[in-house]
């Protein structure tokens, strides 16, 4: 009796528990993370400020790294979708926040001044806390080298985050990141000297390496800001968007496929 | 000492294990990974699909037995499965990563003598699937026209989950839009006096979501596109060509205040 009872009740529970019940016994093997990219920004402001706007405000990020102290704060859990790629592209994929990882770096950007457009550059310390956030992200989700991307990368007509003054090559040390090898560029750099390929290239070749560019062969504003955010990355002395032999020869190498070992 | 002997162990420790992440603050603005529900038939039997899905290159969240109707969890929803592949819908693409697929035992098609026959879904195995797909809306709060069939977000390369598939029972569930049957029998009449040129139909196509072509011509493209639609809504004939009926269904759908979810 007690435990026809018990079953009425089983049953009754079963019932009302939300959902149907789901067989959990076979598992497959193709499976992966939905976190497939790792996006780098910066804040643009303090970290109050920063703080305040990632999680009062519209938008947020999976972390925020400040600078003095280089602490690292884990806004929203990695298993959920954080909004700050914005409309984006890479490589055919588009929406990246439901794909992505996206890391806040306080920084101020750029400042105008007279003397022109002034960069702030990230303490060291802040930096070895991003290489460490990152190791661990891309360890933990299979992220491959190639899709730890700047927030520039994948919305280079409206965003220039990280800017110039972030290291990628410290991470590209690291292994993280894609990273021309120096090596393979001299004797392409030569030929590319004697004879600039026309802006078709460029575009085509941008487009392989994974950036949403036009391809009508015309340097464009679009274009221009392509080739600025790409030359921000691997040539942050000088990312003017202009076609030049050295941009060339980075874009050349990294998308042949023995050229972009770190 | 023994402070001193601490602090360098924590230094030792911080230096080979992952970073200390500070969990105090929280973002409002966070959701979801998934947004999309895909639903597929698997052309093949029970084990075959089983088999297929677990061990193969191409996996779902669930699989959904017909005889008995049992529902099968083979991917947790936190994670990536293989089941959508190349993909569109309304701007974002590759939706495996933002996306939970149900597969349903089916087997699809037979071509005979007589022409294609296609296999209905039993009732029971039907009730399943809309209990499983209100268990996942609820979960991850995903928005009624979200809900695909794999057809819609590959039209040409896929037509699961099919014609038979009955998709008014998700409707009635209140699962997901449905075009009022009174204002697309007004619509239409207004369409069979002149039915709009193939670039109307292509650009009600965008408006819902399709990666359709935008060159006014009738391609192949745009015909499986318009056969997908068709599959869905209209699974009498899915023929591919434009009619008055299809154009008023399409006209419906598109405008908000006349879609009546029931």
């Amino acid at each position: 009796m007690i435990r026809l009872g018990l079953c009425v009740f089983l049953v009754a529970l079963a019932g009302c528990a939300s959902g149907p019940h789901i067989d959990t016994r076979y598992t497959s093997k193709s499976q992966d993370s939905r976190a497939q990219f790792l996006i780098i920004h910066y804040t643009a402001g303090g970290f109050q400020g920063s703080l305040k706007w990632l999680t009062e405000g519209p938008v947020s990020s999976h972390y925020l790294v400040n600078d003095d102290p280089a602490a690292i704060y884990g806004l929203v859990d990695d298993n959920r979708r954080a909004y700050h790629a914005g409309v984006s592209y890479w490589k055919g994929n588009t929406q990246l926040n439901a794909s992505s990882i996206g890391i806040e770096i306080v920084n101020l950007g750029s400042k105008r001044s007279l003397d022109g457009t002034q960069w702030f550059d990230f303490p060291p310390a802040q930096i070895d806390a991003v290489i460490a956030l990152v190791k661990k992200i891309v360890k933990e989700h299979s992220i491959a080298p190639d899709r730890v991307l700047a927030h520039s990368d994948i919305a280079p007509q409206r965003k220039t985050d990280p800017g110039p003054r972030f290291p990628w090559k410290r991470l590209a040390d690291e292994g993280l990141v894609q990273w021309p090898d120096a090596g393979q560029g001299a004797l392409r750099r030569t030929a590319f000297e004697a004879q600039l390929p026309d802006v078709a290239w460029f575009q085509q070749n941008l487009s392989k390496h994974g950036f949403l560019v036009p391809l009508h062969g015309e340097l464009d504003k679009e274009t221009r800001n392509v080739l600025a955010a790409f030359q921000m990355k691997y040539r942050p002395a000088n990312f003017d968007g202009t076609p030049d032999a050295e941009t060339a020869t980075l874009l050349d190498v990294l998308n042949s496929p023995s050229g972009n070992g770190k | 000492m023994k402070n001193l002997l601490c602090v360098i162990l924590l230094g030792m420790l911080t230096g080979c294990a992952t970073p200390y992440i500070d969990r105090t603050y929280n973002s409002v603005g966070q959701d979801s990974r998934v947004q999309f529900l895909i639903l597929h038939y698997t052309a093949v039997d029970f084990p075959t699909s089983l088999r297929l899905l677990t061990e193969g290159q191409v996996s779902s969240h669930y699989l959904v037995n017909d005889n008995p109707p049992t529902i099968y969890r083979l991917v947790d929803e936190n994670r990536r499965a293989y089941h959508a592949g190349v993909s569109y819908w309304k701007g974002a693409a590759q939706l495996n990563a933002s996306s939970i697929g149900i597969e349903i035992v089916n087997l699809g098609y037979r071509d005979t003598p007589d022409g294609r026959v296609w296999f209905d879904y039993p009732q029971a195995q039907m009730d399943q699937v809309i209990a499983l797909v209100k268990k996942i809306v609820k979960q991850h709060d995903i928005k009624p026209e979200r809900i695909l069939g794999h057809s819609d977000i590959a039209p040409g390369r896929k037509t699961d989950p099919g014609p038979r598939f009955p998709w008014k029972q998700l409707a009635d569930a209140g699962l997901m839009p449905w075009p009022d049957a009174g204002s697309v029998a007004l619509k239409q009449a207004g369409y069979e006096q002149q039915l709009p040129d193939v670039a109307w139909f292509q650009q009600k196509l965008d408006q819902h979501g399709f990666a359709v072509p935008r060159s006014g011509e009738l391609d192949k493209r745009t015909q499986d596109t318009i056969s997908a639609f068709q599959m869905k809504y209209r699974n009498g004939r899915f023929d591919g060509l434009p009619d008055a009926e299809t154009a008023a269904l399409l006209d419906v759908l598109t405008a908000p205040a006349d879609v009546k979810a029931k």
